[in-house]
């Protein structure tokens, strides 16, 4: 269980977060909404453990590595979008050809050979998602996952997402492509 | 005389002149073993300091960047008071040795190597690091995987690192001695002949020396293209 209890980030003078209190149960499925600024990426880096909080206590975080985060402006190594996605497995041991199967996971098998900087943003986003799958993590951290992504992207990433067992944060300013979310607001 | 001193000097580089091949050999021996060795040191340190900041990050910086405008003589009378007889190194008796120009070649190539790890890795997409750590990298495996995302710019260190190493003169002649077919390096023979009046012998190496120049340049513009890619 994640417990976050007072939690505020500050940069300088800027509050960029202000979160009482949240609890995610191990497996359940968490949708993070309000407008720009109001802390949505914050709480993610946060849950991923790349900040720090200036107050408040975060626990029940998975060690690092089992809470994979994907970043609002998603970056992909150099290679090939296959490569990308064998990244993790290779760090885990497990066969570098599981990425195939990640990559149809995200109807993205034609993207396989493609370099990734030849990758537009919504193709980038499908790898850089099954790439964080191929993880096979504890706990997803998406933000803004449907960004710049067209129909078929978003039902890709839709049905990726129903798929997924662990626990799920997607971060958002309106929920409208998610299902099945426990939202919470921080406007 | 210009034109003469060509023509001589194009003649010993055709004929293959001992003397002129022995100092392209010491000259690069020294220089290829010297910038992988500190690349083996100064690129993991120069990332490490760029990616991770630990403690006196900025001190530690500007020290490498310092190390780049030492003068060679400098790092050569460093050296030279190391591996003296009553130096701290000088039961090794090391002096006037090939190993004494890597020696001192090696700290001429650690702060521009390291220096351009830290530049690189520092100014690289904060993302990288953290979408390698969060799929479960080690702090050591995410570095490296950023360290391959800049590696055209690893790439250049290693050229300003082997251009500034292969054509110094401080370090050959202080540590080294300038010795004939030992440690004369190129540049130290370009001195030597000059100091001899032999203005043909002294261009052949100096020519040489241009020639890696020009290499040198076209590579590195080449690597600046590729990266703007």
């Amino acid at each position: 269980m994640i417990r976050v209890r007072d939690l505020h980030v500050r940069f300088g003078e800027v509050s960029a977060l202000a979160l009482p209190s949240l609890d995610i149960a191990p497996g359940e499925r968490v949708g993070v909404r309000g407008p720009n600024g109001s802390g949505k990426t914050t709480l993610l880096r946060v849950l991923a453990g790349f900040q720090e909080p200036t107050t408040g206590t975060v626990e029940g975080l998975p060690p690092p590595g089992r809470a994979v985060l994907v970043h609002q402006r998603p970056y992909l190594f150099r290679g090939t979008a296959a490569q990308n996605v064998s990244y993790p497995l290779r760090l885990r041991g497990a066969p570098a050809t599981q990425a195939h199967e990640w990559l149809q996971q995200l109807d993205a098998t034609a993207l396989a050979e493609r370099e990734a900087r030849t990758l537009s943003g919504g193709e980038r986003r499908r790898v850089v998602i099954a790439r964080a799958l191929a993880a096979s993590p504890e706990v997803l951290l998406l933000d803004e996952p449907f960004a710049a992504l067209d129909d078929e992207g978003i039902a890709a990433v839709q049905a990726a997402i129903r798929a997924y067992e662990g626990t799920l944060v997607v971060a958002a300013p309106d929920l409208a492509h998610a299902e099945g979310l426990r939202v919470v607001d921080l406007s | 005389m210009i034109w003469e001193g060509i023509k001589e000097a194009f003649h010993l580089i055709a004929s293959g002149d001992r003397q002129v091949l022995h100092a392209v050999y010491v000259s690069l021996f020294c220089t290829v073993i010297a910038i992988v060795a500190a690349g083996f040191v100064a690129v993991p340190y120069g990332a490490w300091l760029g990616l991770y900041r630990p403690r006196a990050t900025r001190t530690q910086a500007f020290l490498l960047r310092l190390g780049m405008f030492v003068p060679t003589v400098v790092v050569g009378l460093i050296v030279f008071g190391l591996l003296s007889r009553h130096g701290l190194l000088g039961g090794l008796d090391l002096l006037y040795t090939k190993l004494a120009i890597i020696i001192g070649e090696f700290l001429l190539a650690f702060p521009i190597i390291g220096s351009m790890a830290y530049a690189a890795t520092a100014d690289s997409n904060p993302v990288a690091l953290e979408s390698a750590r969060t799929l479960g990298a080690s702090r050591w495996q995410a570095m490296r995987t950023v360290l391959n995302e800049v590696r055209l710019a690893i790439a250049t260190g290693f050229l300003m690192a082997f251009a500034r190493c292969f054509s110094e003169l401080g370090v050959a002649i202080t540590v080294g001695g300038n010795l004939e077919m030992r440690t004369r390096t190129l540049a130290s023979t370009v001195v030597l002949d000059l100091s001899r009046g032999r203005f043909g012998t002294a261009l052949a190496p100096g020519i040489i020396l241009i020639a890696l120049a020009v290499v040198i340049t076209i590579t590195a513009l080449s690597l600046a293209r590729e990266k703007k890619r």
